[in-house]
């Protein structure tokens, strides 16, 4: 292990927030079996009060795991310096067969932390706890993944051996490997930009529409999660081997081989038919005046388009570079840290446009009537305001790079 | 009407100190009425009265309030009913020193964002009601203990709220003061205010505007029950 104070903060960081969830853990299972609102028994008085102090602390818990991903992503970045190899956090990650598994549970639960803390602020605006069971069931959904990304954290950094050589970002992520990171690459460049453009006018427009109308679709939570599925886990659906092979393979890169096995057109095709659905939803949902769930689905297209793009497009301008395609060098010093901004804004307005969607169902609840649709407009706003930070940035970028 | 159904007190529980200072105690008190809460020191008066003024929560029971039920609120909208509802005169007046009398008869309605004029002109015609518009100005550490009593009761109805708790109001007043004190509560009931009052004092509980004493001992209703 390296005695790093970033190292030092995030396995701190990662053993307190582990020792409160699981606390919260046994918490949220009481109140799942126990709770009763009708009942003034002392076990329900006493879970009323014990409920404040374990939604503050798990307000702290999701917080610090959100501002972890970028810490984490900031440290393997800094420890490149002592590695053969390595050129930025994707070699660095490359080092043991933890590094890339622990950024995807820190994306994962990324996500999962900005969703929890959406609907514990509704449910503290509700006099009756109205979500309460909703946000320790994720709780409970939540904890073991923030468990494992711990475990995988913890033997990441445990398992660093000065003497490997690891790959550099440019094979790693270069368009003429055979890795996930080159199939993204290969991606044609001019088709993403303008499905990222749609994708953000869409996003915009409908935002604009919610904003205005306050009304939504409950339609298209399913077609949300067929979405994400299919964008984020496409290597799992067409992957030749395990799952386990994935997350736990011994290097980076037979994450990359095994998930760059699955064939570019089925997952554009899947894409292109996922895609189409959520539009003709989204048609015959506006004729009907509704407009929440139409911006949580184009959210989380904008979201997993934004990645792709990101990668795969945008920062070529970036690097000025054609075969460059890194996600990590972004982050340096000599490009502005616009990696930060970039991502963050792209992965904040994901979690807020997520929220407007997760929240769709509770709108029919009588202590939230009003709350409800004003924290989904403010959720609107907020995704509206980081994706058009990240689109005016993507559109600054590729103005003044060097390859135009 | 209020309603406190099975409420229970414990402090420190599970403690070596821990006390039980209400048992069980299950209460109807009626709208635009006096009710005095009578018993010895110690009795659970003052943590009954906490309790239904929203100030503490009980460890058992629920209580309605206007046949809403209040103890299982989260504390933003408890304190919202709190503020609204009940306006509080304490044992010891609890003026706030250092401030004048206005200041101190306005200072619970500032969380209210009320325009600062508006407020400004009750506390101002509140204090009139009482006598004190020429003490306005004043500050608290000059007043006399009569003085600090109306301010008290004027502060208890700047939010104009439907529900006087008073504890003890009498303990530090003489006989002239306790009866004019008598006399405003009345006053207040006359208005359709619902008064609570805490006390052992005599001239309280025997008083012929009391509609109602509830007897306690040992953080129960007493024996002898709940008078008339």
């Amino acid at each position: 292990m390296i005695f790093h104070p970033d190292v030092i903060a995030l396995l701190t960081g990662s053993l307190l927030t582990g020792a409160m969830l699981i606390y919260a853990a046994f918490f949220a299972l009481m109140i799942l079996r126990r709770w009763d609102l009708a009942s003034g028994s002392e076990l329900q008085v006493s879970l009323e009060r014990r409920t404040y102090l374990i939604a503050t602390f798990m307000a702290f818990v999701c917080t610090f795991q959100m501002l972890s991903l970028f810490l984490f992503i900031k440290t393997a970045d800094g420890l490149s310096v002592l590695f053969s190899g390595a050129m930025c956090a994707a070699g660095t990650l490359n080092l043991n067969g933890f590094g890339y598994p622990t950024l995807i549970m820190k994306l994962l639960t990324f996500v999962l932390a900005g969703l929890w803390l959406i609907v514990n602020h509704t449910d503290n605006q509700g006099y009756d706890y109205p979500l309460i069971r909703v946000k320790y069931r994720l709780l409970l959904a939540t904890a073991p993944l923030l468990v494992i990304e711990a475990a995988l954290q913890t033997g990441y950094f445990l398992s660093f051996q000065p003497n490997v050589i690891t790959s550099c970002c440019g094979s790693l992520f270069g368009a003429e490997g055979n890795g996930a990171a080159a199939t993204l690459n290969d991606l044609p460049v001019f088709p993403l930009l303008l499905a990222l453009v749609v994708a953000l006018a869409l996003i915009v427009a409908s935002g604009i529409y919610f904003i205005w109308y306050g009304r939504c679709g409950d339609l298209f939570a399913a077609f949300v999660i067929v979405l994400t599925e299919v964008v984020v886990q496409w290597g799992f659906f067409f992957a030749p081997k395990s799952h386990c092979d994935i997350l736990f393979s011994t290097a980076a890169r037979s994450i990359a081989q095994t998930v760059a096995a699955a064939p570019v057109f089925p997952l554009l095709t899947a894409l292109a038919i996922a895609f189409a659905l959520t539009l003709a939803c989204g048609g015959y949902l506006l004729g009907y005046g509704r407009g929440g769930g139409l911006f949580a689905a184009f959210s989380t297209a904008t979201l997993a388009w934004g990645c792709i793009a990101l990668i795969s497009a945008i920062s070529v301008y970036i690097y000025a570079l054609p075969t460059h395609h890194c996600p990590f060098c972004i982050l340096h010093r000599e490009y502005g840290y616009i990696g930060y901004i970039l991502w963050g804004t792209l992965l904040c307005g994901g979690v807020a446009g997520l929220g407007v969607g997760a929240l769709q169902p509770f709108r029919g609840i009588d202590s939230l009537t009003t709350a409800l649709p004003a924290i989904q407009r403010r959720l609107t706003r907020t995704a509206m305001i980081f994706y058009g930070a990240f689109g005016g940035v993507t559109l600054w970028q590729i103005m003044i790079s060097k390859l135009i | 009407m209020i309603e406190l159904l099975n409420v229970h007190k414990t402090f420190n529980q599970g403690k070596p100190n821990e006390h039980v200072a209400i048992r069980d105690v299950t209460l109807a008190i009626a709208s635009r009425r006096i009710t005095v809460l009578k018993g010895p020191s110690g009795s659970g008066k003052t943590t009954l009265l906490s309790i239904l003024g929203g100030m503490a929560r009980p460890t058992a029971g629920r209580i309605l309030l206007f046949g809403r039920e209040i103890t299982s609120l989260p504390e933003r909208f408890l304190t919202e009913i709190r503020r609204g509802t009940f306006g509080f005169i304490f044992q010891h007046f609890n003026l706030v020193m250092g401030i004048s009398v206005l200041e101190n008869v306005m200072l619970p309605a500032y969380p209210r964002g009320e325009s600062h004029l508006l407020l400004r002109q009750r506390a101002l015609a509140l204090l009139k009601m009482f006598g004190l518009a020429a003490r306005s100005a004043a500050p608290v550490e000059g007043l006399s203990g009569g003085e600090m009593q109306r301010v008290a009761i004027a502060r208890a109805l700047i939010n104009d709220p439907q529900v006087i708790i008073a504890d003890e109001p009498t303990a530090h007043l003489d006989t002239g003061l306790s009866a004019e004190f008598m006399e405003q509560m009345a006053r207040l009931r006359e208005e359709g205010k619902t008064i609570i009052m805490a006390s052992h004092d005599p001239l309280v509980c025997e008083a012929a505007i009391v509609n109602r004493v509830v007897e306690m001992r040992d953080g129960r209703l007493s024996a002898a029950g709940v008078l008339p």
